[in-house]
């Protein structure tokens, strides 16, 4: 009877052993999920400016070293991390340092996440994209709880001191539906079906680690400027 | 089956889940690969909204929840052996265990319309730890005389 006992207990002790180096086997592998995608690289002209940029919305240099460009889907918590971490700082940093041209595109990756890029386009008209950008993900848990998004959208313009009315318009009147169908589309030309999705000077950028990439996209910037980049 | 043989089972169960807790909670805060959202399955679920709850990721509520069963049935199998608080603890915490990972999978299925592997893996190790914690007969216990 002892006996029995023990042996079922050396049988789950060896259970354990086993479940322990399967688990931190799947821990230390991290589920096979490092490799991005393969995407081709992004045509550039000779000048740096973007072959295509139309679609997008850019500021800093038009000549500058570094070309950056963000796909990206408000309803996505990785892109709302990359922006507050890595997208904003560096736009802080080094949008007027002549050195980054920085080009954003609205990318919905789900049905609810149009709104937000049709309203992110409706401030862009009034010169404030980015200003919106950043409020639409600083704000996601309130304006993404359901219902019609629209007349929080038309708060935040009034925080950001837009003509609300002209605002509203847009907003309902879906007006700029068409320009994130552009940005949607070109995304979509280039392959990209996940966001947040970077190139830096054409070539497709991973965001890994706790920073985000802003470390490494910083380090590309830098020796951009410094003439070491493409 | 001997009661034992149900806590060993736990302790075994619970420490898969803890695992597969551990591996979606350190996916979710970036420590693995590539940062991206995607139309995928998993990565519908684990980046809407559901995929908090009071606040904190669900993943991390499942590994402080597995961490607290395999914790429970060890006490239940050496320290505390015979004593009832570690069995009326695990089937207390197997029922909200279930409860909540039914809420979980209606959340995938009905609103969602996404299922996510690893949230099935959970919500079946969930359902084991449930069987095995029989909190049905510890209420039949607890209503007869000692």
């Amino acid at each position: 009877m002892a006996n029995t006992k023990n042996k079922g207990g050396k049988v789950f002790y060896l259970l354990i052993a086993a479940v322990v180096i399967a688990g931190g086997f799947l821990l230390l592998r991290g589920g096979g999920t490092t490799e991005a995608p393969d995407l081709a690289p992004v045509a550039l002209s000779g000048d740096g400016v973007m072959a295509d940029a139309s679609s997008g919305t850019s500021f800093g240099a038009d000549d500058a070293p570094a070309v950056v460009m963000e796909f990206s889907d408000y309803l996505c918590p990785h892109c709302r991390t990359f922006n507050g971490m890595s997208g904003k700082l560096l736009r802080q940093n080094y949008g007027n340092s002549g050195s980054v041209k920085w080009v954003s595109y609205d990318f919905p990756l789900w049905p609810e996440s149009w709104a937000p890029a049709i309203a992110a386009q409706c401030a862009k008209r009034q010169g404030k994209y980015y200003e919106m950008k950043d409020l639409l993900f600083a704000r996601v848990d309130s304006w993404s709880q359901g219902g019609n998004p629209n007349r929080k959208f038309v708060d935040y313009a009034r925080d950001l001191g837009l003509d609300a009315g002209a605002f509203k318009s847009c907003v309902d009147g879906k007006e700029t539906l068409a320009d994130v169908q552009a940005t949607r589309a070109y995304g979509e030309s280039l392959g990209i079906d996940s966001t947040p999705t970077i190139f830096f000077n054409g070539e497709r950028f991973t965001l890994t680690g706790r920073d985000y990439g802003y470390g490494a996209l910083e380090t590309q910037i830098k020796e951009a400027a410094a003439g070491g980049g493409e | 089956m001997s009661e034992d043989t149900r806590l060993r089972g736990i302790v075994l169960i619970s420490l898969v889940g803890l695992f597969v807790a551990v591996y979606l909670l350190l996916y979710h805060l970036g420590y693995y690969g590539i940062l991206v959202c995607g139309t995928g399955s998993c990565e519908t679920v684990q980046t809407s909204k559901y995929a908090r709850f009071l606040g904190q990721p669900v993943p991390l509520w499942g590994t402080l929840w597995y961490a607290g069963m395999l914790v429970l049935a060890f006490l239940g199998l050496g320290p505390v052996a015979g004593r009832r608080w570690p069995a009326a603890l695990l089937a207390l915490g197997a029922t909200g265990g279930l409860l909540f990972s039914a809420y979980l999978t209606g959340v995938e299925l009905f609103i969602l319309h996404a299922v996510c592997m690893w949230c099935v893996i959970s919500a079946v190790l969930t359902a084991l730890i449930f069987l095995l914690a029989r909190p049905w007969s510890f209420l039949t216990r607890s209503a007869a005389p000692a």
